[in-house]
């Protein structure tokens, strides 16, 4: 008997199926599982691709949405609030975790994610520019995103391998991992360095050779 | 932004502690090298050089070097006052984790959002815990403390605990044997100490157990709004003893918070037989008004009635020069053995008795000045000889309760205080000083 057919019982049978295979099902077989006909499937999804990549750009979504909801969020430094994109992220994949074993490295499946991903974090990086928060050196801050996003696989993979209770290393792994990263981005040795270059270089008087 | 890193492998807290011994022998070469100068080096300058050093890389391990920092620290028997010194900052001066790691923590072990349960959260943390940090909160007007733990802590305690064997011993000039049962101590007491929930029920009894002692305060628990990691309290307002004293507190004052943590611990040692593991200067609150605030103390440990009678028994020095009353109760307490031979024993006998009646001293005189220095020189004296032993005397049980006697009396000296030590429970005549 077919069930009225409904976004996350499909999505939750896809992502089991998944899990369970390692490999990406068929459609029939992800309706049978989620208990409607795979002509009501199709209203959805054309494809068991699609299903893939709905499930991780949801991901991003339902993490903005619970950032935003929290006041303490709001009054967190950029930098702070790339850490907690972190910390909420583990807390969301957690109950997916073989799901994201599988479909982690798929650049097909992750695309639309890693795009909302960036975009999340170029938000960041204008706001922390605008704060203060961060530095634009010689325009770097371009690449900011891309860093993020390194960071962001360095974690996942970590996570995937930790077998700590309650996943205590990833967490120490975020605050360990992201400090270089953020560090670079943020007022750092390199910024005195050119300072005090800077600073030897109009002490020098050059200006006077040109007068 | 203030984040921070621990470290984790094994291999990256070996290296800290090379890196600790390394510039402890640098400051060593130093101290050596000024000497040859012939420039005035003192060996404070040294002792001081290396507390600092050990100092800054225990508070980058956190967890169990910085619990191993502090009890360390508290043994200014073995340790000079200047090594003290730094060492008793180690509690204060740990950088914090970051908010969101803090706010994750809060929401894994208690289930909701600090925000959610608390009018207002501080994400930033206001003093370091030795395996968290505490973060200041409001609810219903009042202000509370939130311990936070780090994550992992319980989990690398033990590889920690591997590499503090190997090290310790050096850094201390004592043999591995010899702090032995200081680290089964310490491990066993950190892994009670990385769950909140034993923590909380325990410090709960202990505050019931004590509530009616004049001038002292425990805070309020909070269950609700604790978890494994997380432990709730009221806000306890007073300065920690280094501030307190910086105050330039009166004689007078000094002597009253001092007789105030002194009756304390008489309380706990005859009547609980059950004493806060460790007496350091950062589990008391010190205020103007002469009360003591009293944190930290879930972490007790309660000894055997039959220890408590043999210690005792060599306390009171009436019985010093009765040799078969104390040869049993030194066989009692496992610092004489069966297989000590007789030249053996009448070395070790004079000696170990000495010891304690040298430690409960200041119990049998009724009255006591702590800031009295010979007391201490002889003390350290009498530690230097014991030393030589190379090897460990006596049942954890008596070290415990010495190890209780060094940590108060160093908090009583830095008061420099005169305190009323006749107890109401030891049934011996005072002798005269």
């Amino acid at each position: 008997m077919a069930k009225k057919p409904n976004l996350e019982s499909v999505l939750a049978a896809y992502k089991q199926l998944v899990a369970e295979a390692g490999r990406q099902p068929s459609l029939e077989a992800v309706a049978e599982k989620a208990g409607i006909s795979p002509d009501q499937l199709r209203e959805f999804f054309g494809a068991t691709h699609e299903m893939g990549r709905k499930a991780w750009a949801d991901i991003v979504v339902a993490i903005q949405k619970q950032l935003q909801a929290s006041e303490t969020y709001q009054n967190y430094s950029a930098r702070e609030k790339m850490i907690a994109y972190f910390f909420a992220l583990f807390e969301a994949l957690a109950p997916d975790r073989a799901f994201v074993a599988v479909t982690h490295a798929d650049d097909d499946l992750i695309g639309e994610y890693k795009l909302a991903f960036r975009s999340h974090m170029e938000t960041l990086v204008n706001e922390g520019l605008a704060m203060s928060d961060l530095v634009d050196r010689l325009s770097t801050s371009q690449y900011y995103p891309d860093l993020l996003w390194r960071l962001h696989q360095v974690l996942v993979s970590f996570w995937l391998d930790d077998t700590s209770p309650d996943y205590a290393d990833t967490e120490r792994a975020i605050e360990i991992y992201s400090k270089l990263p953020l560090e670079l981005m943020g007022h750092n040795l390199l910024d005195s360095f050119i300072e005090t270059l800077t600073f030897s270089f109009e002490r020098l008087h050059l200006d006077r050779f040109f007068r | 932004m203030a984040q921070d890193e621990i470290p984790t492998g094994k291999i990256d807290r070996a290296s800290r502690f090379l890196k600790t011994g390394l510039r402890m022998g640098g400051n060593y070469m130093r101290h050596v090298g000024k000497k040859a100068l012939l420039q005035p080096s003192t060996s404070d300058d040294l002792d001081r050089a290396n507390g600092q050093a050990i100092l800054e890389e225990f508070t980058k391990l956190r967890g169990t070097a910085l619990k191993m920092a502090q009890m360390l620290s508290m043994d200014s028997v073995n340790l000079s006052q200047a090594f003290t010194n730094v060492l008793q900052q180690a509690q204060s001066s740990v950088p914090p984790m970051s908010a969101p790691m803090a706010i994750n923590t809060f929401k894994k072990s208690v289930g909701k959002y600090p925000e959610e349960v608390f009018d207002r959260f501080n994400p930033l943390a206001v003093a370091a815990a030795s395996m968290g940090q505490v973060h200041e909160a409001w609810k219903d007007g009042r202000r509370l403390a939130v311990k936070v733990q780090y994550p992992g802590v319980a989990e690398s305690i033990q590889s920690d605990m591997a590499i503090v064997k190997r090290f310790a011993p050096t850094f201390v000039k004592a043999s591995a044997k010899e702090m032995e049962p200081y680290f089964e101590e310490v491990e066993s007491k950190l892994l009670e100490e990385t769950d909140y929930t034993y923590e909380l029920a325990s410090s709960m009894a202990f505050k019931d157990a004590c509530q009616d002692l004049p001038g002292v305060e425990f805070p309020d628990y909070f269950p609700e709004y604790s978890g494994k990691r997380v432990l709730t309290m009221s806000w306890l307002e007073g300065l920690h003893l280094r501030p307190f004293l910086d105050e330039n507190p009166s004689q007078a004052l000094k002597n009253q918070v001092a007789q105030t943590v002194w009756d304390l611990y008489e309380h706990q040692v005859h009547v609980l037989k059950r004493v806060n593991a460790d007496p350091h200067p950062g589990n008391f609150l010190f205020r103007l008004d002469g009360t003591v605030g009293l944190l930290d103390f879930g972490c007790t440990k309660t000894f055997s009635g039959a220890v408590y009678d043999d210690y005792f028994k060599l306390a009171d020095p009436n019985l010093y020069n009765d040799p078969q009353t104390t040869d049993a109760a030194l066989r009692k307490l496992s610092i004489i053995r069966e297989d000590d031979t007789p030249e053996r024993l009448a070395y070790l006998t004079p000696l170990f008795a000495r010891l304690i009646q040298l430690m409960s001293k200041p119990l049998s005189l009724g009255e006591f000045y702590f800031g009295d220095e010979s007391y201490y020189e002889e003390v350290a004296a009498l530690g230097k000889e014991i030393a030589k032993l190379r090897e460990v005397r006596g049942s954890k049980e008596y070290l415990f309760i010495n190890r209780t006697f060094f940590g108060l009396f160093s908090i009583m000296r830095a008061l420099d205080a005169h305190v009323v030590t006749k107890s109401k429970y030891l049934q011996f005549d005072p002798v005269a000083a």
